[in-house]
């Protein structure tokens, strides 16, 4: 048997699964900052070897967040669009999407990793290579950096930023996505900023397999899904969200986005994810109840869900806080109207009358009401079509466990 | 290797078929009920037991879809008393995207104005139930004719209709046809689609498959139209289909259209049989001019005549029209009923009584035969474990490589261009594995027969307007 074992910032999840990849036994554990983590695992292997016997453990994290990302572009549209999405696919952060020579004010923002793009692999690039003589990086603080541009221009990078790394330029030739080893070398880098954070170290020599940011493995178990036998127990094509404390992530597919989307299709992968980094039920609570309550349809929204007692409810969450229930429906439907109008051009525009159905995965699977979600999205459907998208709850966490089961050991 | 193999079922399909089946907008299709009503229908209605039975001439096959029951009705009705041996189910643009809620809409607007708002019949949205109607009685096979890189919903709507031959496939109805959707799911959704049609077949009526070679119907390169059915061939025979067509489509260059059909003849047989797919039954099917059309009628009108004779020396199984109307859109009835005429017409007043042969046909045979090769044995012998699988990534490193394909995974790095002949030949093979012989002999036959273009700009857009 193996086990398999999620890192988060306030819980560590622990499950049991037979050859056969099922879970057999989960249990969740608050994580103890009182004492190390490899210290807490230890405890929580010895208990389970004592009823079972593990032959294997494989460990991915949502701890710290995930990796801290910053974009820079030397160009200003497709090449910031391509590597923001293979971060986010990567399971990172991606906390600023900045255009070369932003005037900023305050302090530098801190990140784990700095990646500049821009260009296609064309060798005659003067302008471009200008912006790269005169490219200043005083506003941000980095532990790493990246080079993921035109590739004639790197050597032109290094000898002013020497402590760069070159990754192959994910546009290649044309405005289109054409490599996507930006992913690679970022799961990397999360390895590396882990071992560097003291106490995590240990972890890496009992997993059999790389710690991956958990929102990655995800991406991966979405990737992998329509061509395994996840893609009988959800029917596609379908899109997998996972509403947590601090963000909302969705994972979507090439096939589902409108033609109608401000972001050019060339910039996708098949399989991506989008990061709502202000919704969310407990760190990016107020957020959310900001974002809902200045919302047109928020009584529309409250009326679907309380019916008659609306006007009560909604007395009662101008006042008070929302409860965690309702919080996990307006995560939810804050995602869904972004993703369905064309309302701001960082959001993917999805249609909505292609999607089978919607996989809840993550805390919501576990305690959201599946007939408040399921009535949140025939507001977006058309008489015609309700019903027609199938909410599904991950409740065993089988997009986890297949992910981390698809995770190749280095 | 990934080589296909017999039986290499698309797993987990009953669980996959379950969800498809919830889809709202098959609400009603019950496979026992359409087995049964299947069974219900005569022998002439099967497209692979039309095409068992002796022919002397191509079956022709028209196009067509209009929005509403009552014009489709009219439409096929009128298709079928004109002479059409298969009759067509052309499908609208918002289906094959699987925007079924815009369909609906369009086909609301179109009842209530009178005005046809699709370019096609929104199968889906009218539903099995009065689709039936509109082939009762006619005893014809049905073809379904779309572009739809997911089409379960589709086909699950169109079998149960009575509708039994699908067009299509994985590479041909995605490459070409979307932008956005992702090749491996295309290959997926195409499989389930191969496996539906074997489950639904009886060893005397199997639900027949046919493979849509023209591609883009521009400037692509025989081998590569012969390549990518082949492939689509290999695919739907790992799923157990046993009776399929091959298509192309005319190149503009009369050899080159003889030499390609000996050669899909002879590749069909000879990959199936080398893989152990020996009981399926495949046939050639050829499409009239499907690139830029003359918007002078009279032109059109040469261009189908000489189609239809094309269509006749090399003996097609089956000949799918053109209209005269087709620069200017959607064709009226009466214009696909004079397209049928005017085949009809060609076809019965030439009789062909031998195989045509000549040493430009001999030698252009030879040339597709191993540029279409190559392409097939590279993708065969990728590493892997599975078939399908190899296909995407030949699309991805640009082994299959379709000119004009507006798909995402398409490399687009194949060039070609129109010698003297107005033969397609390759200038730029791009990551197209070509042996240098096939190079070396494409280049020849350029000098050897050169265009009057000055710029490769001028030539490529020369050579897409040709028949203009």
């Amino acid at each position: 048997m193996k086990a398999y074992i999620d890192i988060g910032s306030t819980i560590l999840k622990f499950a049991l699964i037979n050859n056969q990849g099922s879970i057999l036994s989960q249990a969740f554990y608050e994580r103890s900052y009182e004492e190390k983590i490899t210290t807490q695992l230890d405890r929580v292997l010895a208990e389970h070897r004592k009823k079972s016997q593990i032959d294997a453990i494989r460990i991915c994290s949502s701890a710290n967040g995930g990796l801290r990302v910053g974009v820079l572009g030397l160009t200003n549209t497709f090449s910031i669009s391509i590597v923001a999405n293979l971060a986010l696919s990567a399971g990172a952060n991606v906390v600023v999407r900045d255009v070369f020579n932003e005037l900023k004010i305050g302090p530098p923002i801190e990140l784990d990793v700095l990646i500049v793009t821009g260009g296609i692999d064309c060798s005659n690039m003067k302008q471009l290579g200008n912006k790269v003589k005169t490219l200043n990086l005083a506003n941000y603080q980095f532990q790493s950096l990246i080079y993921a541009g035109n590739k004639y221009l790197f050597e032109s990078f290094k000898s002013i930023f020497p402590n760069s790394k070159a990754v192959d330029n994910p546009m290649g030739t044309d405005l289109s996505l054409s490599s996507e080893k930006l992913i690679d070398v970022l799961r990397l880098s999360y390895i590396e900023d882990l071992v560097d954070r003291k106490g995590i170290e240990e972890l890496h020599k009992i997993s059999e397999v790389p710690i991956w940011p958990t929102p990655g493995v995800v991406n991966l178990a979405f990737e992998a899904a329509f061509s395994s036998s996840l893609g009988a127990i959800y029917p596609t094509p379908f899109l997998v969200i996972d509403i947590g404390g601090a963000t909302t992530d969705v994972h979507f597919g090439l096939e589902c986005l409108s033609e109608t989307t401000a972001l050019r299709p060339g910039t996708f992968r098949n399989s991506n994810r989008h990061v709502f980094a202000e919704l969310g039920v407990f760190a990016s609570k107020a957020s959310t109840e900001i974002a809902l309550k200045s919302h047109e349809r928020f009584f529309d929204l409250l009326e679907v869900i309380y019916q008659e007692n609306a006007s009560n409810k909604y007395a009662e969450f101008t006042e008070y806080e929302m409860d965690k229930d309702f919080l996990f429906v307006a995560c939810f439907f804050l995602a869904l109207d972004a993703l369905y109008f064309n309302r701001n051009e960082m959001v993917p525009n999805l249609n909505f009358s292609k999607i089978s159905s919607i996989v809840i995965t993550g805390g919501a699977s576990q305690s959201a009401n599946i007939v408040w979600l399921q009535t949140v999205i025939d507001m977006f459907l058309s008489e015609n079509s309700k019903r027609s998208i199938r909410i599904i709850f991950d409740t065993n966490y089988d997009m986890w466990t297949y992910g981390l089961e698809k995770v190749s050991p280095i | 290797m990934a080589r296909p193999y017999k039986n290499n079922y698309l797993p987990s399909f009953d669980g996959i078929r379950s969800q498809v089946l919830g889809h709202p907008k098959l609400e009603g299709v019950i496979d026992n009920e359409v087995r049964e009503y299947l069974a219900g229908m005569q022998d002439e209605c099967f497209a692979s037991v039309r095409f068992s039975r002796p022919h002397h001439s191509p079956y022709i096959q028209p196009r067509g879809g209009y929005a509403t029951f009552d014009r489709q009705q009219k439409l096929t009705k009128a298709l079928s008393e004109a002479g059409a041996d298969f009759l067509p189910l052309t499908i609208d643009s918002y289906t094959r995207h699987n925007d079924y809620d815009r369909a609906q809409l369009l086909l609301e607007k179109s009842l209530g104005d009178g005005k046809d708002y699709l370019n096609g019949y929104p199968l889906v949205n009218h539903g099995f139930e009065i689709t039936r109607l509109l082939f009762t009685d006619l005893n014809k096979p049905v073809s379904l004719r779309h572009g739809t890189p997911d089409a379960r919903v589709l086909v699950e709507m169109a079998i149960a209709s009575g509708i039994t031959e699908i067009e299509g496939g994985g590479i041909s109805y995605c490459l070409p046809y979307s932008m956005n959707y992702p090749l491996d799911r295309a290959l997926l959704n195409w499989q389930y689609i191969d496996r539906l049609a074997a489950q639904y077949s009886t060893p005397e009526r199997p639900i027949h498959r046919e493979f849509f070679g023209p591609l883009t119907g521009t400037m692509v390169p025989p081998a590569m139209m012969i390549a990518v059915s082949i492939i689509e061939l290999l695919l739907a025979a790992e799923q157990g289909v046993c009776s399929a067509t091959v298509a192309f489509s005319q190149t503009g260059s009369f050899f080159q259209d003889v030499a390609t059909a000996n050669v899909f003849r002879k590749f069909s047989a000879k990959y199936l049989q080398e893989l152990g797919f020996t009981d399926m039954k495949v046939y050639l099917a050829y499409h009239h001019w499907m690139g830029a059309f003359p918007p002078d009628r009279r032109k059109a009108d040469y261009l189908i005549a000489c189609a239809s004779l094309t269509a006749k020396i090399i003996g097609a199984d089956k000949v799918i029209t053109k209209t005269r109307d087709e620069a200017w859109g959607i064709p009226s009835i009466q214009a696909n009923v004079e397209a049928i005429q005017e085949t009809n017409y060609v076809m019965s007043k030439f009789i062909s009584t031998s195989s045509l042969n000549s040493p430009n046909i001999e030698r252009e045979s030879q040339l597709i035969a191993r540029e279409a090769r190559s392409i097939i044995d590279a993708v065969l012998d990728m590493p892997g474990n599975n078939f399908w699988y190899s296909v995407n990534r030949a699309v991805h490193m640009g082994i299959i490589d379709i000119p004009f394909a507006p798909n995402l995974a398409n490399r687009n790095r194949l060039l070609t261009v129109r010698d003297g002949n107005l033969a397609i030949r390759i200038k730029s093979a791009g990551s197209v594995p070509l042996d240098d012989t096939a190079i070396e002999e494409e280049r020849a036959l350029l000098q050897q027969y050169p265009s009057s273009f000055i710029s490769t700009a001028d030539q490529m857009l020369g050579d897409i307007n040709v028949m203009l």
